[in-house]
């Protein structure tokens, strides 16, 4: 895939580190983080997406570098959530949109699903087998007797 | 063009029109559905695959303008704070309904005499009684007898299984002296005429892998065609015409390569669910019938009814696996159905259970509702999320009100030029009090069931499944568009068999009584076969 994306080197490190903030690995490592799942590549590859990330990154390197640092990438971890939180002001779609399109890959990532103790693959023909219900536990609602309204 | 001639058309080959075809086909006469959609395949539908959340979303939307298949016709419903829902094939909505099948209860029927409001049905609960009774068979019930909500009934399968959510929700009525009961659901418990049993995939709204639910594509359809009725999928229809005294003779329609055909009948069956229903009317204007084909009454497209819902979830310390099991079927209750002097407001509501969902939607779904975040902390959040919801919906009677309604779009147009309807409604503020109350009493559902945090939508934007009224029934020309069994007042030979015709909305979920409703008109039709245009 990361043939077909079309940023440089540093717009897809960039993307990676976005993508990490709004959905970082989990501290115990057992969930990665949304920038180490190929997603980026998949994003930057879809050409109704690209222009938003590229002028997005554009807003995001802007901001980074009034704080002195040369790219978004560059700035320590704990400046980058405030400056995505200041790019609305710049680019407005950018994050959320981002956000959006990070949750939908995340969570229909198989290695994600798994992590999460869920299926990966399609719910068909397995499915799932639920025991049969107890109906004793009608017993209250039995005792209570019909009270539905007659016309 | 082309032109044939059959005794009946009917237009619409979903809930209704599947029922309606079966049943007259014995009179052998014959019978030709119009449906703008195709057959489906249960192997398209996305639990076939890894990204069925997806394109659950997305080519199997629930709103016709998120999914713009071709079959599929715009509908503007910018002007109304609940959308329209529904699908367009061969089966209709039932490709993605979620088979929860209530029947009406008889107080619904007179509401007029039992609480001043709206208008009494001209049938009642016992007209209807032996329907659905069929109506199970044919469809395929499950469910427990001896539900005391209601008269004593049958059902022919064993119920859903309530999984470890249902069971936990049923512990939060039990703790509060409230009813609930196993729900009546369209769904093959267990192999059932052809038809494998559930295997708890999960969004039935999305199309059923499995065949288990009865959609009608599987039950009423290919009994009716081995009967001799004609389906012609991707056949939609443009307008009916009338002849110079004024009855229908026939249709204009669009056939599957958008060539323009006519097909005349002797007797013309509407069955386009309550939004096409009025449509096609108003799209059927003509010098006899300037304002809409059966329109004298000025009430076609008027008195539009859903039933607001209140989705209300809880969020569980203990994994739930609430994603494991029919969707929307496993528990209703009818604690709140009635009108209620203690209430400032009339009627009622019924519960149903909301299983989970898969991460994907409980992520976006927690994201828009503030309980999940982007960032630190995400992963915590969640894992106190996805498996850890469940909850209820709230199906508030509607009251039907004229300002409420179908008209035409002035601009807007489907794949074959036809105008497309427009949607207007306004919230009432007896729903808007039934909703608060719904969800108020759901909240103590949820909380005496365990749950740590509650969090509601209501009302529920994507919940215009329900399309009622908008051709009513009832005794009256000046008051109502179709007699006691369907038939139109202003035109002899032309009968409306969908929720158009309902008086009123009830407070459960319609589909068994729509289906009733069809069945009981094929039944007056063949019953009056000899003067059925006098
Ligand atoms: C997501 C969803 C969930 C639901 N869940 C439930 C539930 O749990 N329980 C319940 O009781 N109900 C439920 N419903 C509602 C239920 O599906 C409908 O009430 C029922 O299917 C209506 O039946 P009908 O015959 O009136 O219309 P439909 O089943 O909608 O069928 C109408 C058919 O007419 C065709 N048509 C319309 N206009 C034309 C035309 N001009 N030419 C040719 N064909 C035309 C359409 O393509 C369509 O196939 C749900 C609906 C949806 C969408």
């Amino acid at each position: 895939m990361t043939d077909q994306n079309p940023g440089s080197p540093e717009q897809q490190r960039a993307l990676a580190c976005v993508l990490d903030e709004i959905i970082p690995p989990n501290p115990d490592g057992r969930l990665p983080g949304a920038g180490a799942i190929g997603l980026g590549d998949t994003l930057a590859a879809r050409p109704e997406l690209w222009p938003l990330i590229e002028a997005g990154i554009q807003a995001i390197d802007a901001i980074a570098q009034q704080r002195g640092a040369t790219t978004f990438a560059e700035l320590p971890r704990a400046d980058r959530r405030g400056v995505l939180d200041e790019s609305v002001a710049t680019a407005p779609v950018f994050l959320p949109t981002l956000i959006a399109q990070t949750f939908v890959g995340y969570y229909q990532d198989a290695a994600v699903r798994e992590a999460l103790g869920l299926d990966a693959g399609a719910p068909f023909p397995k499915g799932y087998a639920v025991a049969p219900t107890d109906f004793s536990i009608l017993d209250p609602v039995r005792r209570r007797g019909a009270f539905f309204r007659e016309p | 063009m082309a032109e044939q001639a059959v005794d009946v058309v009917i237009i619409g080959a979903g809930a209704s029109g599947a029922a309606f075809a079966w049943s007259l086909a014995e009179t052998r006469m014959r019978i030709v559905c119009l449906e703008q959609g195709g057959w489906m395949k249960p192997t398209d539908y996305p639990t076939n695959s890894a990204d069925w959340e997806v394109r659950g979303a997305g080519e199997f939307a629930t709103s016709p303008n998120t999914r713009g298949r071709p079959a599929d016709y715009p509908i503007n419903d910018d002007d109304s704070p609940i959308k329209i829902a529904n699908f367009n094939a061969v089966g209709g909505s039932t490709i993605l309904y979620a088979a929860h099948f209530p029947r009406f209860k008889p107080s619904d029927f007179r509401v007029r005499t039992l609480d001043g409001v709206a208008d009494d049905w001209p049938i009642d609960y016992q007209t209807l009684e032996p329907y659905w009774a069929e109506n199970d068979v044919m469809m395929g019930v499950s469910g427990l007898a001896g539900d005391p909500a209601y008269p004593p009934k049958e059902v022919p399968l064993p119920p859903v299984p309530l999984g470890k959510l249902g069971e936990t929700i049923a512990g939060g009525f039990n703790e509060l002296g409230w009813h609930w009961w196993p729900s009546d659901s369209a769904i093959a418990t267990r192999e059932y005429k052809g038809r494998a049993p559930c295997i708890n995939l999960g969004p039935c709204i999305t199309g059923c892998s499995q065949g288990a639910k009865a959609s009608t594509d599987l039950t009423y359809w290919p009994e009716a065609e081995r009967r001799g009725v004609e389906v012609r999928p991707h056949c939609r229809v443009r307008e009916i015409t009338v002849d110079a005294n004024g009855m229908a003779d026939g249709v204009i329609y669009y056939d599957a390569e958008g060539v323009e055909q006519r097909l005349r009948a002797e007797i013309v069956v509407i069955a386009a669910n309550g939004v096409g229903t009025p449509r096609l009317l108003l799209n059927s204007a003509s010098n006899q019938f300037p304002d809409g084909l059966a329109n004298r009454s000025g009430l076609v497209g008027r008195n539009l009814m859903f039933h607001p819902y209140a989705m209300v979830l809880g969020l569980f310390d203990e994994p739930l696996l609430g994603y494991q099991g029919p969707t929307g079927c496993g528990l209703w209750s009818h604690e709140f159905y009635e009108t209620d002097p203690g209430r400032d407001c009339v009627r009622g509501y019924s519960f149903e259970l909301v299983r989970g969902f898969g991460p994907l939607t409980s992520a976006l779904w927690s994201l828009s509702k503030g309980e999940l975040s982007w960032g630190d902390g995400h992963h915590e959040a969640m894992a106190g999320i996805v498996d850890h919801i469940g909850g209820m919906m709230a199906i508030c009677e509607d009251l039907p009100e004229a300002h409420n309604t179908v008209t035409l779009d002035p601009d807007l147009v489907d794949g074959n030029g036809i105008p497309a309807p427009r949607i207007s409604y306004r919230l009432s503020e007896n729903s808007r009090k039934l909703l608060d109350h719904g969800t108020a009493r759901a909240t103590d559902v949820l909380k005496a069931a365990g749950a740590r945090r509650v969090v509601s939508d209501a009302p529920l934007a994507m919940a215009g499944w329900h399309l009622m009224g908008t051709a009513r029934m009832g005794r009256d020309p000046e008051h109502s568009v179709v007699n006691e069994w369907g038939r139109s007042h202003d035109v002899p030979n032309l009968f409306i068999i969908d929720g158009s015709v309902f008086v009123t909305s009830g407070a459960v979920n319609p589909c068994n009584t729509i289906q009733a409703l069809a069945l009981y008109v094929a039944d007056q039709i063949k019953k009056n076969i000899d003067h059925l245009f006098d």
